[in-house]
């Protein structure tokens, strides 16, 4: 292209040679190699209904909204698993903020606790996942560096304390924070809960989560028919989609009618107090109140609502 | 919500068993625990859901009452083949145990299976004469075997004060108590009172994550 | 090559714009046996990318190595440098317009295409990185729940929207104005111009407080680690230009003047020294306090419990980074051309590295709670990230392709203004 046009010859229109037509042919032969080379999604894509795809974010829900998803979730859950089950919406009760403590001096470490959890939040067989890490720990220290969760031996050791970890429900959640979507918050019970079917796996919780307390379905939960817990939450521990985050809900779908959750109750040693920190003769208050309790990692600013204490 | 009450009061008031029993405990495994708490988790849900009106109407703690039946393991088998139990008044209500064993923590006849690991004390120290059919407390005081939890509480008491602030012991059911009942451990649901320190136990496996060492 | 006839000052620009787009694609598809070989090439390499990403997509990100511990692994480390890339890119806008240095501006638009290049392919590993690209629309504002301003994340959709935005106008406005054979209105760019070097430094900034901003991450968490990008990319985006000038000079008629990679090559030698600079302060600030926040460093420099898989990496960067350093100071550098490119590779592949698997891995090791597991790409991870790498330099090239004869041609207009 020279600017000097006055020299120029008549110019001529381009025509439609044989290079413009290879580059056409070039091009379409392209194109087809990509939707081939895509072609895997076309079988991920059949897998997803467009109300899922277009369903609303859980807070713009109405009730209707909320009764024929529930209703097409649970269909779901039947076509893919086997399994019947109810999915439930229980609201936050009033007045109610949970707090939850565990005895340092009682806890043997049996792991009881993670096994509950994994039958009753419907997680991943092979990978054993739960939102529960116990810790073997020296009694002389309290430094998670030299911990393992990966102890098999009979518990309890002498000499070792275990200290279990799950999602804190911070007052200041890091999590709640850095999602892009809004797809995890703080309930006003104090719960911390995700939406799964909003969350785009970003992962930025994850990374943000001080306590290593949220996990990723890296693949599509594998739970046997009978072993589904049918009694199920929309935003705790109904079975979750491929590639969104999940964590401990407090058991939502247990402790909004006045139940105890899960892990509480499999403990055999009792370790574990769960109550409203709103009411001023709950057990939970009496442990704050009157044991040496600490929280973890407590420099954060986190402001857990998950306490540890001791006995003496 | 109220918190739960002294166990001789609640054993009382909310007696399953219509028949006080006697007798001695067979030793109890940390396991057994598991078999007891799924009954319990079970009575929890018929409960109501909805809540009462007023704090008088909380619905009730109930505390497990491990032993079906108080008796000493004979080591003798009976007809149908299972361990045969004697109450402690088939042979002491008319045998006094003799001096020599008074400070013994182990027995040979009789009493097979049973030896007292529990700093250092013996039968005696707990076990109530004449007759045995009662505890001692320190004071002189006896208690029935029903309030053997009042016996524990009088050298655990702060373990005894955290059980009664629920912050110890096995527990299933609600949190809310004017929503549902509650269910709890008794002490000898895992602590063997004759050597109650918790057995070791294998834990169940740990998660599977991938790693790429 | 036809040359269609110049458009009359009345056609209507509904018609000459469609025109003008069709004249680019012409241009980029339009080579010497070479450059189809190369584009072929690359286009390739994009398809098995795609292909890979399909399959994650369908299987679970279970296809990648990631896990719940590092749950960030090669397509957020390559996200981080191209942002870098991005910024660097503008670096040969700041002497041109703010020094006035008429050499300069020939090749500013070089940089700007480098610009968006890199931050379609910064868009393209966040998608990749996805979970669940199919709930993509959630980010949009209005539509979805777009988390601003309490998610960095956000920031960062907005910032590298807005810098893609501003670049294609640059280049596009000014690409237009020559196809009308018209005079660039300074008002229609000098002032995008100049908001791109502060937009820059803001998309790099930004990407640098995701993950400075995170408390439970103390191998992030430090007030130097946004300088430490800003360094970096200002080392490796310059040092990409100056190939690319280079293999412009050797595959095309355009003919590189020695001024601008002069310029460049002083830019660089601050620059690559700042970088080493910051990082001795992080190496000192690690080493010599210790303790439990600082098992991030040791675990990367000399690995931690018997784990180590990182430390080859790291030693490498360190080692390319500094000899890039030496080399840029040695005067013949000016005249060696391969010293030259070979320096500006070494240091290239050393940030990438350094601010890649250097930098986000290692922030995950050890865990939150301390527990250490180790992470190497999976081969789907490869794949797709290859793929990426191949289309960026896919639309690099068209890009090329098309502002070389713009410019060989136009020169002389740019220099009269």
């Amino acid at each position: 292209m020279s600017n000097d046009e006055t020299s120029q010859p008549p110019v001529e229109k381009p025509r439609f040679t044989r290079r413009t037509a290879l580059k056409v042919a070039t091009g379409a032969v392209g194109a087809a190699a990509f939707t081939r080379a895509m072609a895997p999604l076309a079988s991920f894509a059949g897998t997803l209904s467009m109300e899922e795809l277009l369903q609303k974010h859980y807070k713009q829900l109405s009730d209707e909204d909320k009764q024929r998803i529930f209703r097409r979730l649970e269909a779901e859950t039947k076509r893919d698993y086997g399994a019947d089950v109810t999915i439930r919406d229980p609201q936050p009760l009033e007045n109610v903020r949970y707090g939850y403590a565990l005895n340092l001096s009682t806890c043997i470490g049996c792991r009881q606790c993670a096994k509950a959890c994994h039958q009753e939040n419907n997680h991943d067989r092979p990978s054993r996942n739960a939102y529960i890490r116990v810790f073997e720990m020296n009694k002389a220290s309290m430094e998670l560096a030299n911990a393992t969760a990966e102890y098999e031996h009979p518990v309890p050791v002498d000499g070792r304390r275990y200290m279990p970890v799950a999602c804190h429900h911070c007052g200041k959640p890091p999590c709640v924070d850095v999602c892009p979507v809004k797809a995890t918050w703080k309930e006003k019970d104090g719960i911390v809960v995700i939406d799964y079917n909003w969350c785009i796996g970003c992962r930025y919780c994850e990374a943000a989560c001080p306590y290593h307390a949220r996990r990723f379905n890296w693949t599509r939960p594998e739970v046997p028919k009978d072993e589904i817990n049918p009694d199920q939450g929309y935003l705790s521990n109904r079975i979750r989609p491929q590639s969104v985050m999940e964590k401990c809900t407090f058991c939502l779908h247990r402790t909004r009618e006045g139940r105890l959750p899960a892990c509480l109750e499999a403990c055999p040693a009792g370790a574990r107090v769960f109550g409203n920190l709103l009411d001023p003769k709950s057990e939970i208050r009496w442990v704050i109140e009157n044991k040496r309790v600490y929280v973890l990692k407590e420099d954060h600013g986190t402001e857990p609502s998950f306490y540890y204490y001791f006995s003496e | 919500m109220i918190r739960p009450k002294p166990p001789p009061s609640l054993l009382v008031s909310h007696a399953l068993h219509a028949v006080a029993l006697l007798g001695a405990l067979s030793s109890v495994l940390a396991s057994g625990c598991h078999e007891a708490r799924a009954e319990d988790t079970k009575t929890a849900r018929i409960a109501s859901p909805t809540p009462t009106s007023s704090a008088r109407d909380l619905h009730p703690v109930t505390i497990h009452r491990p032993y079906p039946s108080l008796g000493m393991n004979t080591g003798l088998r009976d007809y149908q083949d299972m361990p045969s139990r004697a109450p402690c008044g088939t042979c002491h209500g008319f045998l006094e145990p003799k001096e020599k064993y008074a400070n013994a923590n182990k027995l040979e006849k009789f009493h097979k299976g049973v030896e007292i690991q529990h700093g250092g004390q013996s039968c005696r120290t707990c076990h109530a004469l004449p007759g045995l059919t009662a505890f001692n407390l320190a004071g002189g005081e006896k208690v029935p075997y029903d309030e053997v939890m009042r016996l524990c509480g009088q050298c655990h008491a702060q373990r005894l004060a955290e059980y009664q602030h629920g912050a110890h012991g096995g527990m299933t059911g609600y949190w809310d108590l004017s929503r549902g009942p509650r269910s709890r451990n008794h002490c000898i649901d895992c602590h063997n009172p004759h050597a109650p320190a918790v057995p070791r136990m294998k834990p169940a496996p740990a998660p599977n994550y991938r790693t790429f060492d | 090559m036809a040359i269609e006839a110049a458009p009359s000052p009345n056609t209507p620009h509904w018609i000459s714009y469609p025109r003008f787009l069709l004249r680019l694609i012409v241009l980029a598809t339009d080579g010497s046996l070479l450059f189809y070989a190369w584009m072929t090439a690359l286009s390739a390499i994009a398809l098995v990318g795609a292909n890979a990403w399909a399959h994650q997509v369908t299987s679970g990100m279970v296809l990648t190595h990631m896990t719940d511990h590092v749950s960030w692994g090669l397509y957020i480390a390559n996200f981080t440098f191209v942002v870098g890339v991005a910024a660097g890119g503008v670096m040969m806008v700041i002497p041109a317009y703010i020094y006035h240095d008429r050499k300069m501006h020939d090749v500013v638009i070089f940089g700007e295409m480098l610009s968006v290049a890199a931050i379609l392919m910064a868009q393209l590993f966040v998608v990749v990185d996805l979970g669940r690209p199919d709930h993509f629309w959630h980010l949009i504002p209005g539509i979805g729940q777009f988390n601003w301003p309490f998610s960095m994340l956000a920031w960062d959709v907005i910032v590298l929207n807005g810098y893609l935005a501003l670049n294609l106008h640059i280049c596009g406005y000014l690409l237009y104005m020559r196809f009308l054979r018209r005079e660039p209105n300074p008002r229609w760019y000098v002032p995008f111009v100049f908001l791109s070097i502060v937009w820059a430094i803001s998309i790099h900034t930004v990407t640098a407080f995701l993950y400075s901003g995170l408390g439970g991450r103390p191998m992030w968490n430090s007030a130097l680690l946004a300088p430490r990008f800003l360094a970096s990319a200002f080392v490796a985006g310059p040092a990409f230009l100056i190939v690319a000038l280079h293999a412009l000079g050797r595959f095309t008629t355009f003919r590189v003047e020695e001024r601008p990679i002069r310029v460049l090559v002083s830019i660089l030698r601050i620059t690559v020294l700042l970088n080493l600079f910051m990082l001795l302060s992080e190496l000192f600030t690690e080493f010599y306090t210790g303790g439990q926040h600082t098992a991030s460093a040791r675990y990367l420099f000399f690995g931690l419990h018997g784990h180590h898989a990182l430390v080859p990496w790291i030693w490498s960067a360190i080692g390319l980074n500094v000899l890039a350093a030496i080399a840029f100071f040695l005067p013949r550098i000016r005249q060696n051309a391969p010293l030259l490119i070979g320096a500006c590779l070494a240091t290239f592949v050393g940030i990438w590295i350094e601010k890649g698997m250097g930098l986000i891995v290692p922030g995950f090791i050890p865990s939150a709670l301390h527990e250490i597991v180790e992470y190497q790409p999976s081969l789907v991870e490869w794949k797709v990230t290859a793929g990426i790498w191949a289309f960026g330099l896919l639309v690099y090239t068209a890009a090329l392709k098309i502002a070389v004869p713009v410019i060989t041609g136009t020169s002389e207009k740019i220099q009269r203004d």
